[in-house]
């Protein structure tokens, strides 16, 4: 099946299920997809595409919904949006699976085995211990900036092409954009759910999190590096008591964690509303984090231990990691996620949550039950006898 | 944790028929005195809960301690309001003990509730079920009647109580000694009959809605034309059962709680996504298109409910709710996109496919309606306020929210009555224990919920009061059985 039809199949079933949605309503307090709905009485095949970005995966609207399987409905909002957000991904990016994405796959891998080919021979140098006797410095920077512009230039593209898809009443707010980025590093909808038991869903959370935040650390631990050894003339490698390398291996040592629980949580959910559809890529990406990281960790491990050649190959096997998880991420679901996530949020908090026609959120009324109490209350003071 | 009827014990604490908010509610407060339960649910186990599963609202009195949701902020809603509301609605004519029970009882039984896990919320102006009744005494439960039960299950053998669910397990009649219950008669998978002992036998199975022969023979052919909104397993035996033992009745038969429901519905669980509720918004005709009733007669959270009963008495039991684009935002739609045309010529005979008889009478009655409504300027049109639009020189008059139906696209709805519950039930006394016609209690056989409905409700129901007969009375018959 191709995957623009695809796209077109899941539209239309995704635009069914949300007309049952629009008159029933009791899971309306989960999660930004429901207020957006609520906009107006017919939903458009753009405004499905908005609310799949916006659907945060709780599964609180599946476990509270009437009209779930068997009834004859069969409503499961969780799974649609799935479907169409690995649609509109598929549509926007590069489709491995198709005849052109192979070759493009094949070339992304030529650069890979050029980078061992040259650079192999340096791993038995003498000498004290830098990264850049293995690698000039130039080559470093230059690949890096390369990367990174077509990163730049693949997120515009998504951004203009998913402009496009959901339509034009739904544009971004400059006014909305401090609580957009407030919203997108507190994880705020994350703590929306909560489904009775569901230990796991709540373990998406804490993965995220270290994932999310330990890429951050590493980001932030590289700027500082060339800060240092640019602006403040400290020659790399740097010592363990420099906090670029604290923060380093803290986010390596959070990646590493984060993508562990992440393969755990996967094999021990329940079946029922796992995505299989994706399967083999979260795994291949939860690996490739996993890598990453302990590639990493590994590399200074070694250079601190100062064993030359073996702080070399675990170098180069931590770059060609990276490379490879920037490739697939840029070619699969992720960077797609990565942009359209806090996009789509910045929408809602622009257009959604100032809008007249939302209405009003609810407030949990505060009873003793919210903190979960062991002992229930006496209903009786004293049993009647 | 379910079972098969293989591993059932000989004998339980409580027996209880149902599985829905009354029946979960009763079997956690026995689980909570360390009983042992067993729940008996005619459904089978994904489809468990009957009309629960739609179910949004509860009503409490408060004394403005949540602090949230109230009109103005010094609003509070006594005991006795909740009370007098029931007593106003319903002519007097309910059980003073009872109601008297359910109003004191409101805010206890929702404490009860949220220490057992489930979550309330305020309800908001916009919302629904918005008004400013609702709005001063009524609370949503956080993601419906489905997350109700679901944490119910998931928190209930967590007080040491041994809890067991029996799926496919319809109670059929029941074995007494003089008037003490002794053993369930169980019609398990629509064959086998397992008989099963216990102490105490809580009726929590709801109503009878969903019984055909029943209805056929209270309705006649015209029950055909009835769609019903909730479970198809709503069939009422343990009831019947009970009647035969002599357990007294209250209420009429004849009597049923019916919005208008989308007439393309499924027969069974069309729920709350087919309930029309256009009717404010434009004019509702019958077949031979003519208009019948008022539609804007009252505030629709009011009067949402009557419609099915007034289409009841139509002939073959069918309405066309008929707006135009000026409508359209202002309610919420039914899962079925509505018929639409760009004239009102074509709309009339979209709808002869759907049976109405007359064309040219109904188009006849929209135009008259358009010259009887007041002159209309593109004014904004709020639903939550009576406006006094009122129609004049057309019978009968349209009261409020009068306005041409003359701006393309034209929209209709076929409507049928939507069968939810009857006021109609067993009878039973302040401690949930059922009547005998003699006046005196069984011992020890309860009802609660839909089960003893009428006992309290037989006019009208109040929006929240259907969730505090199941669950007040829930728990009390799980506190009084094995005291007394």
């Amino acid at each position: 099946m191709s995957l623009l039809k695809s796209l077109a199949e899941d539209r239309e079933e995704a635009l069914r299920q949300y007309m049952i949605c629009e008159g029933c309503r009791l899971c309306d307090n989960t999660c930004p997809v429901w207020p957006t709905l609520s906009m107006k009485p017919l939903v458009s095949p753009g405004e499905v595409v908005l609310l799949a970005n916006l659907c945060y995966d709780h599964r609180d609207c599946y476990y509270a919904c009437p009209y779930i399987a068997p009834h004859p409905f069969n409503v499961d909002v969780p799974q649609v949006n799935r479907n169409l957000r690995l649609d509109v991904y598929s549509a926007l990016t590069l489709r491995l699976r198709e005849t052109i994405g192979k070759i493009i796959f094949a070339l992304l891998f030529v650069p890979i085995i050029a980078m061992w080919a040259i650079f192999l021979p340096n791993v038995f140098r003498g000498g004290p211990i830098s990264f850049y006797n293995l690698m000039p410095k130039d080559v470093i920077l230059a690949s890096g900036f390369t990367v990174l512009a077509y990163l730049v230039g693949f997120a515009l593209y998504i951004i203009i092409k998913y402009n496009s898809m959901i339509g034009g009443e739904y544009r971004p707010k400059l006014s909305a954009l401090p609580a957009s980025i407030v919203d997108w590093l507190r994880h705020s909808w994350f703590e929306t759910m909560h489904y009775p038991g569901e230990w796991w869903s709540r373990t998406r959370l804490v993965y995220h999190l270290l994932i999310f935040y330990g890429f951050a650390l590493d980001l932030i631990a590289t700027i500082l590096g060339s800060i240092y050894e640019d602006v403040l003339g400290v020659p790399s490698p740097f010592p363990l008591s420099n906090p670029t390398v604290v923060i380093g291996i803290l986010g390596g040592a959070m990646l590493v964690a984060g993508s562990v629980i992440a393969l755990a949580a996967r094999y021990s959910s329940i079946k029922v509303q796992r995505f299989e559809r994706v399967g083999a890529l979260d795994v291949m990406l939860a690996v490739e984090v996993l890598l990453v990281g302990a590639t990493g960790l590994l590399t200074l491990g070694y250079r601190l231990a100062g064993m030359a050649p073996a702080t070399y190959l675990a170098l180069l096997v931590h770059l060609t990691m990276i490379y490879v998880l920037f490739v697939t991420a840029l070619h699969s679901t992720t960077l797609p996620h990565v942009i359209l996530r806090p996009y789509s949020l910045w929408i809602y908090n622009s257009v959604v949550v100032p809008s007249p026609a939302r209405p009003q959120t609810h407030a949990l009324v505060n009873l003793p039950g919210h903190k979960r109490v062991r002992k229930p209350i006496e209903y009786f003071r004293r049993p009647r006898r | 944790m379910s079972v098969t009827p293989g591993i059932l014990e000989d004998h339980y604490d409580f027996i209880i028929a149902g599985h829905g908010n009354a029946a979960l509610t009763a079997a956690a407060a026995a689980c909570d005195r360390g009983k042992s339960v067993l729940v008996l649910e005619a459904a089978p186990e994904d489809f468990y809960g009957g009309n629960s599963r739609y179910v949004e609202v509860y009503r409490a009195a408060h004394r403005g301690e949540f602090g949230v949701h109230y009109a103005r902020p010094d609003d509070v809603y006594t005991e006795d309001d909740y009370y007098n509301d029931i007593v106003s609605r319903n002519e007097g004519d309910t059980d003073p003990k009872v109601a008297r029970v359910l109003a004191d009882r409101s805010l206890e039984t929702m404490k009860w509730l949220a220490t057992h896990g489930i979550k309330f919320t305020n309800i908001v102006f916009g919302h629904r079920n918005w008004d400013p009744d609702m709005g001063r005494s009524g609370f949503r439960i956080l993601d419906g009647g489905m997350m109700l039960m679901r944490t119910l299950l998931r928190n209930i053998n967590r007080t040491g109580g041994r809890c067991r669910f029996l799926y496919n397990a319809k109670v059929v009649d029941m074995e007494l000694e003089g008037m003490q219950f002794r053993r369930a008669v169980v019609e398990y998978m629509g064959s086998k009959t397992l008989k099963i002992a216990g102490d105490n036998l809580v009726i929590a199975s709801g109503s009878f809605v969903a019984n055909l022969q029943k209805m056929r023979e209270i309705y006649g052919p015209a029950f055909d034309n009835f769609k019903i909104r909730g479970a198809q397993y709503n069939t009422g035996e343990p009831l019947f059962a009970m009647m035969r033992h002599g357990a007294a009745t209250v209420g009429d038969m004849h009597y049923v709680h019916a919005p208008g429901q989308d007439a393309r519905a499924p027969r069974f669980n069309g729920g709350i996504s087919m309930r029309v509720d256009a009717p404010p918004v434009g004019v509702v005709l019958n077949k031979y298109g003519l208009r019948f009733h008022d539609e804007g007669e009252d505030l629709w959270i009011k009067k949402y409910s009557k419609w099915g009963y007034y289409i009841i008495d139509q002939p073959d039991q069918l309405g066309f709710s008929i707006w135009d684009s000026k409508g359209w935002g202002l309610f919420t739609p039914t899962y079925l996109p509505p018929i639409s045309a760009n004239s009102l010529e074509e709309l009339v005979n979209k709808l002869t496919e759907f049976g109405l008889e007359n064309p040219a009478q109904a188009l006849e009655t929209i135009r008259g309606f358009n010259r009887a409504c007041p002159p209309y300027k593109g004014e904004s049109i709020d639903l939550g306020v009576l406006d006094g639009r009122a129609t004049t020189g057309i019978t009968p008059r349209k009261s409020n929210w009068s306005i041409p139906i003359d701006t393309p696209p034209f929209y209709a709805y076929p409507m049928r009555p939507g069968v939810t519950f009857v006021y109609w039930s067993l009878r039973v006394d302040e401690h949930a224990r059922v009547l005998h016609e003699s006046g005196n209690p069984f011992p020890n056989i309860y009802a609660a919920g839909e089960s003893m409905f009428a006992t309290v409700f037989r006019k009208a129901y109040i929006g929240g009061g259907g969730i505090g007969v199941g669950a007040t009375f829930g728990i009390i018959a799980a506190h009084e059985g094995g005291w007394l």
